[in-house]
Parts: structure tokens; sequence; C-alpha cells
């Protein structure tokens, strides 16, 4: 218990990937250990692995680039818990309007996400238990139903819990579409090039206590 | 630990955080279940361990008190037999002492009697039964002068006394008067020979049990008592029956003898008759029967002190002097000796003449009573066995008529035959 404490005083490490279904770019932040420093954030390791999406049933471990990577990484990492952050390109995914008030407010959220589930599945023709869905509330009357498919989130949950079966610390994870949205590197990040703008933006959106 | 960002309502993560945070609420429910069926499981264990050891203590406890008793009773039986020397001669010196109480009282009784009688009077009979309230003291005077002063008297002695009967006599008068002599004054217990509520578990019995006394029809004691009587001499009858019967005659010299009576422990007086003869005798008649009460009276019942024993003597031998005093000259005794003796025979005569037998009940559990007619004044007496027609004794009342006795002479008071049919 106390080493639990002890852990959580570490401050997190942040790793943002970049998925492009065969492609990854992989960005590992950390705070600076100069706290006068107006950077605070460093680039503690930059990864371009090419990774071909495997069944589900394949396993990731006999797969010598990402073995390398995590042995690598478990090197950084340390006892530090790690959040993930995986962008995965917008042509994966799908955006559907959801209309307001269309659940009563007093189901839970486990009965709306399957609502989402088979409204998602009957617009897109899919089976429901072959998607993720995702409830984006906008504003009070607008939200949407993003929608990819399982095989995907299956497969990048795989990447993850062969990271935390590596590591010593806990792993956070999470997927999101990376939209439409263009990311670029600042300047005070000279040691990265342009080809991992969207890894460190992926990593900089994790919501963690500030360095 | 691998969690799943959950995501806020304008942000998205595919990765399935609902499932896993259903797991992870579903963990710690069942963690929780988990910890509070085995705190439950702890708690009952805990009280079982515990109502257990109370269960074992509370036998321990048991058996420790049950040996404790155990011991103390063992000490306590070892200590009463020590002192069951101590105890017998203690219950002994109390039976003794109550003996001698008892052996007294009726004496103490009657000598208050006689020396509160002036120099004109004279006893007539004198009878001590017990009741249930005490005893009770029935007793005739005789007398010349009035009466109403020493009955004054009497009652300052004796506040509950009675007067039964009030007759003339010659020229002088006699009544028969009964007071009724509470039971002994509250006795002193005996605080180590109190009795012991039944035993119970675990209680303790604080007094040892009592000494058994040997009460009953045996032979000793009766030899004893006999042996106190054979003092008296001449006179003496003693029969025996359910009890002891003893019928004595005593000189006016013997009367101070009769003090204290015969006693033996288990018996106990049920009748003393004293009947004063116009001849200076007392005609005493004891009658001694087997107490009932199987336990003996763990009362101490303080003995006569020499000076009452004295004062009793004294009292008795007063009255016998001053009725020899006035018994003198002695030549009109010898001749009122010879005259007596001489005119028995008409005295018999005259009496048979005097009285007739009119009748006779008895009724159940009472005593037989008979009625005799005076043919000089035309009286009609109630008379019962013991009472006196000039100075002859009732001595049995039956259907066919009543039986006198006077100085070993006996006479017959038939019923008359009126009619004829009871003719011999």
């Amino acid at each position: 218990m106390l080493q639990h404490f002890v852990r959580r005083r570490v401050k997190p490490l942040l790793l943002g990937i970049d998925w492009q279904v065969g492609e990854l770019r992989i960005v590992l932040l950390g705070c600076a250990n100069n706290t006068n420093e107006t950077r605070r954030q460093r680039v503690l390791g930059q990864w371009h692995l090419s990774l071909p999406l495997l069944s589900v049933s394949a396993t990731l471990q006999a797969h010598s680039v990402w073995r390398d990577f995590i042995a690598q990484l478990t090197l950084l990492l340390g006892s530090a818990p790690l959040h993930i952050n995986v962008g995965i390109p917008n042509r994966l995914c799908t955006w559907l309007h959801c209309p307001a008030d269309l659940f009563e407010a007093r189901a839970n959220r486990v009965t709306l996400q399957l609502h989402y589930q088979r409204m998602a599945a009957a617009a897109l023709n899919i089976e429901p238990v072959n998607l993720r869905v995702c409830h984006l509330q906008l504003s009070s009357n607008l939200s949407f139903l993003v929608v990819t498919k399982r095989h995907y989130g299956d497969h990048i949950g795989q990447l993850m819990s062969s990271v935390h079966d590596a590591v010593e610390g806990s792993v956070v994870g999470c997927i999101e579409p990376q939209g439409l949205t263009q990311a670029s590197v600042p300047e005070f990040l000279d040691d990265l090039t342009d080809e991992y703008a969207m890894a460190w933006f992926m990593a900089n959106k994790i919501m963690v206590p500030r360095c | 630990m691998l969690v799943w960002y959950q995501p806020k309502p304008n942000e998205i993560n595919f990765l399935p955080w609902i499932e896993h945070r259903l797991a992870t609420r579903r963990r710690k429910r069942f963690f929780l279940y988990g910890f509070i069926v085995v705190v439950i499981v702890l708690g009952v264990a805990a009280f079982g361990v515990l109502y257990a050891n109370l269960l074992r203590g509370q036998a321990e406890l048991h058996r420790q008190v049950s040996e404790g008793v155990k011991q103390l009773q063992t000490r306590q039986k070892r200590v009463w037999a020590d002192s069951l020397g101590r105890r017998r001669m203690e219950l002994d010196r109390v039976i003794m002492a109550q003996q001698e109480f008892q052996a007294w009282l009726p004496v103490r009784e009657l000598s208050g009697l006689l020396i509160i009688l002036q120099s004109d009077q004279q006893l007539g009979r004198w009878q001590w039964q017990p009741i249930d309230a005490g005893h009770q003291v029935v007793f005739t005077i005789t007398g010349i002068n009035k009466w109403q002063g020493w009955w004054q008297e009497a009652l300052k002695v004796w506040p509950s006394i009675q007067m039964e009967a009030l007759e003339k006599q010659g020229d002088g008068w006699t009544f028969e008067a009964s007071y009724v002599l509470p039971q002994n004054p509250l006795p002193l217990p005996l605080g180590s020979e109190i009795a012991a509520p039944a035993s119970q578990p675990f209680a303790l019995q604080l007094t040892p049990e009592l000494l058994s006394v040997n009460i009953g029809v045996e032979v000793a004691p009766i030899a004893a008592m006999t042996h106190q009587v054979v003092k008296h001499g001449q006179g003496l009858e003693i029969v025996r029956g359910q009890g002891v019967q003893v019928n004595v005659a005593l000189d006016s010299v013997q009367w101070v003898d009769l003090a204290p009576l015969p006693s033996a422990a288990g018996w106990s007086l049920q009748d003393l008759s004293i009947q004063q003869t116009p001849s200076g005798q007392w005609l005493v008649s004891m009658q001694w029967l087997p107490q009932v009460s199987t336990s003996p009276s763990y009362v101490m019942t303080p003995a006569p002190t020499v000076a009452v024993q004295a004062l009793t003597h004294e009292r008795i031998q007063h009255y016998a002097q001053a009725f020899q005093a006035k018994m003198l000259p002695t030549q009109a005794t010898a001749i009122q000796a010879v005259v007596s003796n001489v005119t028995a025979h008409h005295k018999k005569l005259q009496i048979a003449d005097d009285f007739q037998f009119i009748g006779y009940s008895q009724q159940q559990g009472q005593i037989p009573v008979a009625w005799v007619k005076s043919i000089v004044n035309g009286r009609l007496l109630r008379v019962e066995v013991g009472h006196e027609i000039e100075g002859w004794r009732v001595s049995a009342i039956g259907a066919q008529g009543i039986n006198l006795l006077r100085d070993q002479q006996s006479i017959m008071l038939e019923r008359s035959c009126l009619t004829g049919v009871c003719q011999k």
C-alpha cells in the first residue's frame, strides 16, 4: 500500500501514437529535470514502427519490432505510470448525427451505449458486435455518434496490453480519432521532425497533472 | 494496473472503457462483498470462540465453586465433628434445664397459691393440666371469713383468674377458681443450634444438623422417675399403662418433698391433682405421658435458681407448719380420729341418705357429668370425677350411679327406682 502511494507521486510519462494502420509514429514525453526550465516537457523518445495490422488471434509478442520497442520503453519508464493516447485516422471513423432527446434521460450509461451501438449498426448495416461507438456531445442539442470497426480497437488494445504486461507501473489507455486536425511541432522541440507532430499532439491531449 | 480512460462528454475513446469501468466496479463490488463476508465470518468465528471460552469459563467456574463447596462442607463437617461432644453437652444441659424447669413449675405455682392463703383458709383441691395455650390450674379453697379480700389479692397475682363456683359450706365458704398460665416466657434461642434450611446446590449449610435425642417410651426414664417417687414411702401406687400414673398420699411434713416433681426425658406431665383431706394429707395424683414431639426443643429454658427453689420449699413448708398448728391440739385430733373411725359408718350412711343420684350425661369427647340432688335443701349439684361432696370425692360416674371415696371408704349413690323397673 505504501509503495502504491509512493508511485502515485511519480509523474506519469505520456506516450502519443499516430496510428496509421501499418505505420506507427510514437513520441514519449516526460517532465524536464530542471524546474527552472521554461520548457517543462522533455521528449524522452520517438519511434517509427512498421507494424502491419494482424488478426486478433495473432500474438504481438512474436513480433520483433514491437518487442524491441517495449524493451526500450521499459528502460525509459522505470516504475513511472504511463498514459497512452492513440490517434487513428479520420478515414477509419464514421460520424453519425445523433438526434437530441432521443432516449429517456433516466436511462443509464450502459443502456444508452447499447442504444447507440444498435443505432449505428442500423445506420451502417453492420452487426453491432463489430462496431465501437462513442457518443460525442458537442453542445446541448448537437451530438454525434463516432463509429469505427471493432478490430481496430481490439488491435490497439492488444498493443497496450502487451505494453502493460512489460512495464512495471500502471497504464492508462485511450483511442480517439484524429479528425481533421493538422498538427505541427513547436520550435523548442527541435529534436522532433514534422512526421511526429501528430504523435506529439496526441501525447499532449492527455489530461494529466501538469509538470 | 491497466485501465481505459473514461472520456468526458466531448471526448472520444474507442477502447472498451465502459466495459472496463463496469468490470472494475464489479471487481470492487465483489471485493467489498468478499470483504464483508470475510468480516462476518471472522466475526462469527470470533463470537463462537468467545462463546466457547465463556462456556468453558462458566463450566470451570461451576467446577471450582462446586469443589469449593465440597471443601467447605468437608471442613464444616470436620469442625462440627470436633464440636460434637461440646454440642452434645450443651444439648444435655438444655434438656436438663428444661426438665428441671418443668419439674419446678407446677410446684412453684402451688406454693404461690399456698403462701397467699390466709390463716382461716385451706386448700381443698389443686389441679394442673397442660392445654394448648399453656397450663390450666384449677383449685378449690375453703375458708371462714370474707373471701373478697383474698380474691383481690389473688387477682393481683393471676390477672386471668376466674371464679368457677362459690358455695356455702358449713360456717364458711368454698370456691373453685381457675386460671391459665401462659406458655413459658420467650426462650432464648441457642444460636449455634438453629435448624438450617434444606440444603440446596451451592448452598452452604451454616449450622450443623440437629442432634438426635432419644425420645420415647424407655425403661430407663421410667425407672428413674419411679426411683424419684419411692421416697414418698407408704401409700405409693404406680400404674403403668400408656403412660405412668403415680398416686401417693403425703402427710403435711412430706408436702415440701413434693418439689421438685419427678421428671424424665421424653415424658411430660399431663395431670397433677392434689386433694387435701381434712385429716391433713395430700392425695397426690400425677400422670406422665410420652412426648409426642420427636424433635427436641432447642431453646434454652432457664432453670429455676437456688433462691427460687428455696423460696418454693419455704412457702410450702410455711403452709404445712401453719396447717399443723391449726390441727393442734392433738387430743382433739385423736378424739376426732376415734370419732371419725366410729362414725365413719354413720357418715357413710348419712351421705347416702342426704344425696340422691338424679341423672348422668356423657357426650362424645367430653367427660361424664352427673347430677346429684341434696335431700336436705333440695339443691341440684353438677359433679364430675374429682369433685367433692361433703368431703367425699367422686371417683367414678356411670349410668347406674356415682362412686364416692373418702379415707379409703367407698360408697355408691345408685339410681333411684321410681317405677320399679330397675329392681335387682
